[in-house]
């Protein structure tokens, strides 16, 4: 099982009906720019901010968004950890 | 050590090599007390030379304005990286990345509204809120061509450019400029400067009208974009 984190310095702010993700501190000496995202994908960083596995992320989109179907919110999610690379980090856990 | 007054702020100066102060010499501020002072390392002048292979005088340079725009962020005040002219009092920039023709637009402006337009900046323009208006000011920094000026006045459009074959303009909303603002402003470090940076970005979007224009190499280009921009102003 691996758990996705948003990595160290790597912060998220509104802007508009967008939210940017950016990096400060050390982050911004690798990183120099923005992420753009919209409310969905604010909602995802706000739990890699604490810290989270992808079967529970999928379970949570489930819940927050009616009507979804599994495979669906599987492969957004693919597409948001793909596009958030250089943002997050992945840690294997044993259960 | 010397004192230089950009965008209403006093800044103290504590430079290594001596062509920072003649650089500066439209922008220095006598007896004045500076609200900060900025200097630059050795080792930050070096990896300055490597970034963009110049002097070390040169780099220096490249090295204090950026700290003082990094500053200047706490005094409502930012770096875009844009082209801006005043016509009439009001000024216009033009923002577009590197090598897309910023230059020669503004050059056209000149073309066609002659003495009435005053080069604000050609490269790197400080903008500050003064309450609720973001002013346009000139800077030392002023990119290759050296064209600009030691005034300010209020910012009333911000134009990015594309390159085409014909002239064609439109009013864009915030949602679609925002990427391409962002490319052209200097993104602060530290978390707090930050929060105060997307606050001053988000105002500047919000308040200022912002264009897209595909244009060709022409005073029709000009004209079309001075008349729009003119325009906006009212609506």
């Amino acid at each position: 099982m691996k758990i996705y984190r948003a990595k160290k310095g790597f912060i998220i702010r509104a802007m508009g009906d967008d939210h940017l993700i950016v990096a400060v501190g050390e982050a911004a000496d690798v990183f120099n720019g923005f992420i753009r995202t919209n409310g969905t994908g604010a909602f995802f960083w706000h739990e890699l901010e604490k810290g989270i596995t992808k079967e529970d992320l999928v379970r949570k989109m489930l819940e927050k968004y009616e009507g979804l179907d599994e495979e669906k919110a599987n492969r957004d999610l693919d597409e948001y950890l793909d596009r958030m690379t250089v943002a997050i980090e992945a840690e294997e856990y044993a259960e | 050590m010397f004192c230089v007054r950009i965008a209403d702020v006093v800044i103290g100066i504590d430079h290594r090599y001596e062509c920072i102060r003649e650089f500066c010499r439209d922008y220095l501020a006598e007896n004045a007390d500076p609200a900060f002072t900025v200097s630059v390392s050795n080792a930050e002048i070096m990896d300055q030379i490597r970034a963009s292979d110049c002097s070390r005088g040169y780099a220096e340079s490249l090295c204090i304005f950026r700290k003082i725009c990094l500053r200047l962020v706490r005094y409502d005040a930012f770096l875009m990286h844009c082209a801006v002219v005043a016509v009439d009092g009001t000024a216009y920039a033009f923002a577009a990345p590197s090598g897309t023709g910023k230059t020669t637009h503004i050059c056209l402006w000149r073309e066609l509204l002659g003495d009435r337009v005053t080069v604000v900046n050609g490269d790197k323009p400080v903008l500050r809120f003064a309450g609720e208006r973001l002013m346009a000011f000139g800077t030392p920094w002023q990119g290759k061509e050296n064209y600009g000026s030691n005034v300010s006045y209020p910012l009333g459009g911000i134009c990015f450019l594309e390159q085409g074959t014909e002239n064609a303009i439109r009013k864009t909303d915030m949602q679609e400029v925002l990427p391409r603002a962002f490319r052209q402003l200097l993104l602060p470090k530290d978390g707090e400067t930050m929060d105060l940076f997307l606050d001053l970005a988000e105002r500047m979007l919000k308040t200022v009208p912002c264009y897209v224009m595909r244009c060709t190499i022409s005073t029709e280009a000009a004209e079309l974009a001075y008349r729009t921009m003119k325009e906006g102003l009212t609506g």
